[in-house]
């Protein structure tokens, strides 16, 4: 909606324009941000990333957080603890993670105790292929890149998408459910507004089955909290209980690359 | 006598329970009673004044240009005015009752005839009860520029004070710190959902078309009902019954094309009012493909037949069609628009009782499609309704004007059906439709106790089903559905009744001042919900259910108003308070479309708005214009938002000004200026950002606790009359948006600097600048 608003902007004035501005931000108190992720992949360690909020005005850098006592439990049977390798990065091989467990994170921090609890999807579902399709509604570069799959019957299978170009991250929230596509071979662009792609781009995309919970945690920070939402803004529905900003994902993923021709 | 056999209905009169004692004293009464029309079109007018000469009695006509007015045996001389209209006097010897038509000449020049309505000369706002009552005329409409020159009833509106626009060029508005769903808008006297083009830039009212404008803000007569904040009451031209005329225009972006004349000369008339907006023809000049393969344009289309059958009765068949269509190449297409339907029967029972039976229909409906590789499906929405209404109009007496009737609406909404084709990957899905009932009987009385002393008083009750067939669900607090109720077609799931008084008091203390009071009850049945910053075609209309309660407000307001120089400036001060009652709001993260229980996704709360609202109004001269400023608060307390504290709401603005002056400089041109100033919309800021998946992500802690820039533009318009015959007069009408090209901010983001993505930035994007338009009229 926001592209039909300033292309019916643009007919109508010729003027639509951007500037860069300065605003006067309110002091708020500093709140901690946990990413945490648990895989299928036997090569990727299990990782708890550990944060706070910055202010506006300051750079992007990860400044983690050390200290904490970072702990999963797999089907409320055998604890894990995370060692923090560097610095507010605490990290275990010391299991994989597999399909339909369900993994508790416990993150102690100062007195205060945060936890979350995500299950992997029992039924991991792969791409089929990786296509790339010319999209009208993205304007003049309109190249997309569209996975598809099968998703398996039964309501609340939910997915994301990692995407990166040239081996760099696109920031973009790409998550996909099956609300209105339960059991269907499902086909769905990863539509990024901002992002343009060109021939001769090696696109690799990541699949990662998530749950429904995780879903909505992507869902809502697409929605409200990248700072160009049409919707009112808004921190995003987190897993954590606590009061942490951030997520845990027990998730599987698989991935596959494609040159745009 | 047969007329006399039908007056005697002491049951209704019993009815009303409210009736003041008008009976016969000593001396002999007599009735004068008929309507006012325009000589010119035999068009009616309302809220013409009908007085004795040099005595404080007088009547306005109704909606339907009726009046009735009872004194005793005696000659008087009655003038009749209506602004825009040459007065006319009448000396009348009251030895009977006397049913007398008036034909009023009209004084104006100009293309689109003068009528100014309700004003009548001494002061609309001065005499009686009414508070947050705003007209406005077709020619301060025709004469206020406008962004592209496209004259727009619900953007002229937002000039007066207590009426905030929804946001740049948009004809959303927002009455006393209402949301936009909370004004009901009527066009012959069918609900408009929505009442946008373009997705807001333009409004679905043709300006051709319209007769009469009202809006209420405050103090709603009991015949109004079922929205919280406002009633905007339009009416549209009956067409001429005298003679065919043809008017039209050529702007920058529509054409439009009037056509109306008698079917039967003095019997009967037809009017066909047509639009449609070319912007797709620039779309086509762009070089950028996903632009020029793309649609975006609306029309609209207004049509109405009037009949008089005989003296007592008359019928009007009015509708309305508008649809918009908005497309990217074959991938994506929206389209949407309302349909409204009129059938009203008028019927004068009696020199002093008028009666009005509407049947009205409305429908609202979107329709999105998408076809994309394997995704090939459509979404479609409506809510349609179905309306019965029954008002009497009874003049009691001297000293009472008793209005009473019922009203009942079938609604039925559709919330969302997709339809896809067997290859699709999405599957056809059917959100449960939802029906449901809504009933109103309403009786109020206006007693002018003295000739200083007016009061209002009057009751609304209404009731409202929610119907069967359908799953109603139970839900917790954390909105997950811990019980699923199944009801069978046409059952009553639940029934909400609710009492709404309508009380207001007006006191005259000389011919040009008086204080007036009012309180209000409102309740609302039908909700928007939208978390969208503006408003889309898709925004959600939902029933009240068996969780979703109906809206209820309380609004008390006081005013002053004061006639200044011989009546030339009019000074009207109102404040205002009003507090509302279950409120709702989307949770965080909510998903609109795909969700069959909407209640899951909301929340509920309160609000509450005060504002003092100031008006001075230059009514006469070759200047005239207003200056209007509000000074207002409106805020939100919702469980589950903001840490459950009071924030302000997004149309919360301290400040609002409007400045619109419009000059008469000689035979051929007219100028006019408007200045526009206020306080920018509470808007969420981040406090703060962290990375989160490789992105920036912001923090948030308060709803609403930023102000957007300050708002302020100038706008010139000139309007040059070609020619002026009998047969033909031409005019150019030009306008310049924005004169001195404030860079209004219309949203600010934040993002990652392109060139240091280790650095956020703050980006405003603002819209038109400098944008000018002329347009080409004609009438025949």
């Amino acid at each position: 909606m926001k592209r039909v608003l300033t292309a019916l902007a643009v007919i109508v004035s010729c003027s639509s324009c951007e500037k860069v501005i300065d605003i006067d931000y309110n002091e708020a108190a500093t709140k901690y941000v946990i990413e945490g992720e648990v895989s299928n992949d036997p090569a990727a360690a299990n990782t708890v990333k550990i944060s706070q909020t910055k202010k506006f005005e300051d750079d992007n850098t990860f400044v983690g957080i050390s200290g904490a006592t970072v702990t999963i439990q797999v089907d409320n049977g055998i604890i894990y603890s995370l060692p923090e390798t560097l610095t507010g990065i605490y990290k275990t091989t010391a299991f994989t993670g597999t399909p339909g467990s369900v993994y508790k994170l416990t993150v102690k921090l100062n007195e205060t105790v945060f936890t979350a609890t995500s299950q992997m999807p029992s039924q991991i579902v792969l791409m089929d292929t990786l296509t790339v399709e010319d999209l009208s509604i993205r304007g003049s570069n309109p190249k997309t890149i569209q996975p598809d799959y099968q998703d398996p019957p039964g309501l609340g299978n939910s997915y994301r998408f990692i995407e990166y170009a040239n081996g760099i991250q696109v920031k973009h929230v790409f998550v996909q459910n099956d609300d209105i596509s339960d059991g269907q071979h499902i086909t769905r662009a990863l539509i990024n507004e901002d992002g343009d792609l060109d021939t001769g781009d090696t696109v690799k995309v990541e699949m990662l089955c998530i749950d429904a919970n995780v879903y909505k945690y992507w869902y809502s920070l697409d929605q409200a909290s990248t700072g160009n939402s049409m919707v009112t803004p808004a921190n995003p529905v987190s897993n954590i209980s606590g009061g942490a900003l951030g997520y845990f994902s027990a998730h599987s993923i698989s991935s596959k690359t494609i040159v745009i021709q | 006598m047969k007329i006399r056999k039908r007056l005697s209905l002491p049951t209704l009169l019993l009815l009303t329970g409210l009736f003041y004692s008008a009976k016969i004293n000593a001396q002999q009464r007599f009735t004068l009673s008929g309507t006012v029309k325009s000589k010119k079109n035999g068009e009616t007018i309302i809220g013409a004044t009908i007085r004795l000469l040099n005595k404080p009695v007088g009547v306005t006509t109704n909606e339907y240009g009726f009046y009735s007015i009872t004194f005793s045996a005696g000659t008087y001389n009655v003038e009749i005015s209506s602004i825009g209209m040459k007065n006319d006097t009448l000396t009348i010897s009251m030895t009977k009752d006397i049913v007398q038509n008036i034909y009023l000449l009209e004084e104006s020049k100009g293309l689109k005839e003068v009528v100014v309505r309700g004003q009548a000369r001494g002061g609309r706002s001065i005499s009686g009860t009414q508070t947050g009552v705003e007209k406005l005329s077709t020619k301060e409409i025709k004469n206020i520029p406008v962004l592209l020159g496209e004259k727009d009833v619900l953007k002229t509106i937002q000039l007066l004070p207590g009426i905030k626009s929804a946001g740049e060029g948009n004809s959303g508005f927002f009455v006393r710190g209402g949301s936009s769903d909370q004004n009901q808008i009527l066009l012959d006297e069918a609900n408009v959902y929505n009442a946008s083009h373009l997705l807001g830039f333009f409004s679905t009212f043709n300006s051709d078309a319209i007769k009469d404008v009202t809006v209420y803000k405050g103090g709603m007569p009991a015949q109004y009902g079922g929205r919280l904040s406002s009633v905007l009451d339009i009416k549209m031209n009956d067409g001429n019954n005298q003679d065919y005329s043809v008017s039209g225009g050529i702007g920058l972006i529509s054409a439009k094309l009037n056509v109306e004349g008698p079917i039967q000369k003095d019997k009967s008339s037809f009017l066909i009012t047509g639009r449609r907006t070319y912007a797709d023809v620039f779309l086509k000049a762009s070089p950028d493909s996903s632009v020029n393969k793309s649609k975006l344009y609306f029309y609209d289309l207004n049509a109405k037949m009037s009949y008089e059958l005989g003296d007592h009765d008359r019928l009007y068949i009015s509708g309305y069609f508008g649809k918009d269509r908005l497309g990217f190449g074959d991938q994506f297409g929206i389209n949407w628009g309302n349909t409204t339907g009129t059938v009203r029967w008028n019927h004068i029972f009696s020199k002093k009782l008028f009666s009005n039976t509407s049947l009205i229909y409305s429908n609202y409906d979107y329709e999105l499609n998408i076809k994309s590789g394997s995704n090939d499906f459509n979404v479609f929405s409506q809510i349609k309704d179905w309306n019965l209404k029954q008002d009497y109009q009874l003049y009691a007496g001297t000293k009472n004007n008793v209005r009473f009737g019922w009203s009942s609406i079938y609604h039925r909404v559709r919330p969302g059906e997709i339809t896809s084709s067997d290859s699709s990957s999405v599957n056809s899905t059917l959100q449960q439709k939802r029906y449901s009932f809504e009933n109103a009987v309403y009786v109020t009385n206006t007693w002018n106790a003295s000739s200083k002393l007016n009061f209002t008083y009057g009751l609304r009750l209404t009731n409202f089903l929610v119907l069967g067939k359908g799953d109603f669900y139970n839900v917790d607090d954390k909105g997950e559905i811990i019980d699923t109720l199944s009801y069978k077609n046409g059952e009553v799931v639940k029934s909400y009744w609710n009492l709404e008084p309508r009380l207001a008091i007006g006191y005259q203390f000389n011919h040009s001042s008086s204080v007036k009071a009012s309180y209000v009850r409102n309740t609302q049945n039908m909700h928007l919900i939208s978390n969208s910053t503006s408003s889309t075609p898709t925004d959600k209309w939902v029933s009240s259910t068996n969780i979703i309660k109906p809206e209820i407000s309380d609004q008390v307001s006081v005013g002053y108003y004061k006639n200044l120089a011989e009546n030339r400036y009019e000074l009207t001060l109102e404040t205002y308070y009003k507090s509302m009652q279950n409120q709702i709001d989307y949770r965080d993260g909510a998903e609109v479309f795909t969700n069959d229980a909407i209640e899951t996704q909301l929340l509920y709360g309160k609000g509450r708005a005060y504002g003092l609202e100031c008006l001075i109004r230059k009514k006469t001269g070759k200047l005239t214009g207003w200056v209007s400023y509000t000074l207002s608060k409106t805020e939100r307390k919702i469980n589950g938002i903001n840490n459950n504290q009071w924030y302000n709401a997004k149309q919360d603005r301290t400040h609002d000004i409007a400045v619109v002056g419009i000059y008469e400089l000689n035979k051929k041109w007219t100028l006019s200026a408007n200045w526009i100033y206020y306080t920018g919309n509470a808007v969420t800021f981040p406090n703060g950002k962290y990375t989160v998946g490789g992105q920036t992500v912001y923090y948030y802690t308060n709803r609403n606790g930023y102000r957007m820039p300050a708002y302020h533009r100038l706008d010139f318009g000139a309007t040059k009359q070609l020619k002026q015959r009998k047969k033909l007069s031409t005019e150019l009408a030009f306008s310049l948006y924005n004169v001195y090209g404030r860079e209004n901010a219309y949203t600010i983001t934040f993002r990652d600097n392109e060139n240091n993505p280790n650095k956020t930035e703050a980006v405003q994007t603002s819209l038109f600048r400098w944008v000018p338009s002329v347009s080409y009229n004609f009438k025949f």
